[in-house]
């Protein structure tokens, strides 16, 4: 199974959201909601799971799934590794 | 009972059929030449305003989203994003508008609906738009 990279999460954002910052400023740990982040809505997240869906076939529904997996691109990284290899 | 919950100065449906309980629906609205917008856009070549096509889309959604849950009359959901919306050719006024929306993505308070606008069986808009639930 191929790994998951930061550019390919960085291109996720660019594709969905509506990005304040350039790609290239975020990092694994950088913070994608809340203070001190890069300052993504509740609508980005869904824009989010949209673009999770059509790149890498897993749907989310669940707005608690969402919120742990959303809390920076390094936990998004480990959650689509984990649901991927346990499909 | 209306469909949605606005007043019939601004109501862009005056019927809506779901056609897929919970993911798709059509409404229809008969373009009276009457309308009061189609006076002055434009005085001279009479045109539905973009901006109510992306409307009539929007309250298609709606009516397809409120058909889901159970509440007695229409539920005032928010336009949150116009996320792609294409405009293919102008609606003049005299014409069955119908508008068609199917629910992509739910995720919380927030729904994404493809959303496609047609007169004649033409299409005449297309887009995807984003719903709010009230809290």
């Amino acid at each position: 199974m191929a790994d998951i990279g930061l550019d390919d999460l960085r291109n996720l954002l660019v594709e969905n959201c509506m990005l304040r910052v350039p790609p290239e400023e975020i990092q694994w740990d950088t913070p994608l909601f809340g203070p001190g982040s890069l300052g993504l809505d509740s609508i980005d997240a869904l824009q989010m799971t949209v673009g999770i869906e059509r790149t890498y076939g897993v749907a989310i529904t669940d707005p608690a799934v969402a919120r742990q997996a959303f809390q920076n691109l390094q936990t998004l990284q480990q959650w689509l590794m984990r649901v991927r290899t346990s499909a | 009972m209306s469909l949605t919950p606005h007043g019939p100065g601004f109501s862009f449906l005056d019927e809506f059929e779901v056609t897929e309980p919970g993911r798709r629906g059509t409404g229809r609205k008969w373009l009276d030449p009457s309308l009061p917008f189609f006076a002055d856009h434009f005085p001279d070549e009479p045109l539905m305003p973009g901006v109510l096509l992306i409307e009539a889309a929007a309250q298609a959604a709606g009516a397809l989203w409120a058909s889901t849950l159970m509440e007695e009359g229409p539920t005032r959901f928010a336009l949150a994003q116009i996320t792609q919306f294409k405009i293919v050719e102008p609606v003049p006024p005299g014409v069955m508008l119908e508008s068609s929306a199917t629910l992509d993505q739910l995720l919380g308070p927030l729904a994404q609906f493809s959303v496609v606008l047609r007169v004649a069986g033409h299409e005449v808009a297309l887009g995807r738009i984003v719903l709010s639930a009230p809290a």
